[in-house]
């Protein structure tokens, strides 16, 4: 059996990957889908700096040698009762940013001092 | 169902900017919020070398293959690659439209054009599409064509007499060119590379390998054509040939058979005829493989008294051929092993099994130290290039130097 992978016509090429150590976890523990993740910046000087709950991040942008490809898997119905699959290259991920310090906890309901 | 869904505000941005410490001013001016999708497409990640890129972006056949009970592998129209899946620790979300806010070189905040939005935050929300703990990752490898001789060995072609006999026989399908490629694990060139390296012949649209006996009786009967002519050995007649022996073998077959041993000389004869050479290390081959063959059937596994092997052998071959020991590299091997008088010992390559590991591990069992030269023909078929050998042998072999002479034994430990 063979399944073609074909490249899409609207090919993204600006989607990224952020890749952070650990898992994501929901403070809840219920789904993770549609929740609030954290604020991503850039400092001026091109670094990025993620804030996921009390957590603060210092990654930095690594250019992919090899890049990602997205594959999406179609099934489509062809002329024999089976249906074929074939593999869509959705985008290619050419950059990502990595976190893979240490977080800095942030302290925020410390009293002032006085 | 309403989905309640928390809004992100600039204001709640600003805020934790502050308890982090962080100084607005150090900051870009944009700032992303990211949120989770509401459900996941069913995505993969496939970590892409240059030449499959190049190979998928100018729309050539790319391909994943395999069976059920097969490792899948990756085709493209040139070559085959492994998948293998790279788990991590870490966790992959996947964005599509996450903006870079770079600054520019002079310091200057990238979107200040419009003044007014200068130094002012501003808050996009983005969206992470999927969450991945493994991508696929691609390794370039030996296409898998150990099946394709597997798939036609039950319908080898002995001859028009017995066709119907070979085509009723169980297991016996034959194979159009298309059929091979969606069943075989290589790429399209490979393929074609495959079935000229084990000979095979198309014979109506459908690919066959020849009867090994057969085959010889071709090959006999061009060698009498030859003799009986007294044709010089590089300036046998190719049509003339054919014509002679088409009615003892069909004509697509003796021309299979006929190139498969000669080499095109680019001349002609007086009738116009082209002029071809007979390859002497194959002919060579393959008849002291027709001289070895009956030994290796019956079942003591007793070899050929090396001296009277090689007799009949130069003896088998046309005049004016020279055999040589060398010939027979990943076809027999000579057992010297002291106390008994040299025989050789019919070990074809395609015999072995194709893994690496397992191949030197069935060598040493059938003989516990080899030469370089001896075992380096059985391993470059498993072999990705010539400095692979040397991998290979240094990962499954002990080599040690006796008598001057490179040898590779099993290594201690290594069990089966």
């Amino acid at each position: 059996m063979s399944i073609p992978i074909l490249i899409d016509d609207g090919l993204e090429k600006s989607w990224a990957i952020v890749e952070i150590q650990g898992d994501l976890l929901s403070r809840s523990d219920s789904e993770l889908f549609s929740q609030y993740v954290g604020d991503l910046h850039f400092s001026k000087e091109g670094v990025p700096i993620l804030i996921i709950g009390h957590q603060l991040l210092y990654g930095k942008v690594v250019n992919l040698e090899n890049p990602l490809a997205v594959l999406h898997r179609n099934r489509k119905p062809s002329d024999s009762d089976k249906t074929q699959t074939e593999y869509i290259v959705k985008a290619l991920v050419k950059k990502k940013l990595l976190f893979k310090t240490r977080p800095k906890p942030i302290i925020s309901n410390l009293p002032k001092p006085v | 169902m309403e989905v309640l869904r928390y809004e992100r505000k600039l204001e709640d941005v600003t805020e934790v900017i502050g308890h982090a410490k962080l100084a607005e001013d150090d900051l870009a001016p944009q700032s992303q919020a990211l949120f989770i999708s509401d459900s996941f497409e069913d995505y993969k990640l496939l970590e892409l070398n240059s030449s499959i890129q190049t190979t998928l972006s100018e729309g050539q056949r790319v391909v994943f293959k395999g069976e059920e009970h097969e490792k899948a592998v990756l085709c493209t129209e040139n070559e085959t690659y492994e998948i293998l899946e790279a788990e991590t620790s870490n966790t992959l979300l996947l964005v599509p439209e996450l903006i870079f806010a770079f600054p520019s070189k002079d310091g200057t905040a990238q979107n200040g054009e419009t003044g007014e939005q200068n130094g002012i935050r501003h808050l996009s929300n983005v969206v992470v599409t999927g969450i991945f703990n493994s991508y696929l990752e691609v390794r370039k490898m030996k296409p898998r064509l150990r099946k394709l001789e597997e798939l036609l060995a039950f319908s080898e072609y002995k001859g028009s007499e017995l066709e119907k006999e070979v085509l009723a026989s169980a297991g016996s399908r034959l194979y159009s060119r298309d059929d091979l490629l969606t069943l075989v694990q290589a790429s399209s060139r490979e393929l074609d590379e495959g079935l000229q390296q084990i000979a095979a012949c198309e014979i109506n649209g459908k690919w066959r390998l020849l009867d090994f006996d057969y085959c010889f009786r071709v090959l006999s009967q061009i060698q009498n054509l030859i003799d009986s002519n007294s044709w010089p050995l590089n300036a046998i007649p190719e049509n003339e040939t054919v014509d002679t022996l088409k009615d003892l073998f069909p004509e697509t077959i003796v021309r299979h058979v006929f190139h498969q041993f000669t080499t095109p000389q680019y001349e002609r004869n007086e009738e116009g005829d082209a002029l071809f050479e007979l390859i002497e290390d194959k002919v060579c081959r393959f008849l002291a493989e027709a001289l070895l063959r009956p030994l290796a059937n019956s079942q003591d596994a007793t070899g050929f008294d090396l001296q009277q092997f090689l007799a009949a052998w130069q003896h088998s071959v046309p005049e004016g051929m020279q055999t040589n020991v060398k010939q027979l590299a990943g076809l027999a091997v000579i057992d010297d092993s002291t106390g008994k008088t040299p025989q050789v010992k019919l070990l074809p390559e395609k015999s072995l099994p194709e893994g690496a590991s397992e191949r030197l591990q069935q060598l040493f069992s059938i003989r516990q130290q080899w030469t370089l030269d001896e075992i380096q023909p059985y391993i470059e078929p498993v072999a990705v290039n010539a400095a692979d050998v040397n991998r290979l042998l240094m990962k499954h072999a002990r080599s040690f130097m006796s008598n001057g002479k490179r040898c590779y034994t099993a290594r201690h430990g290594q069990k089966n």
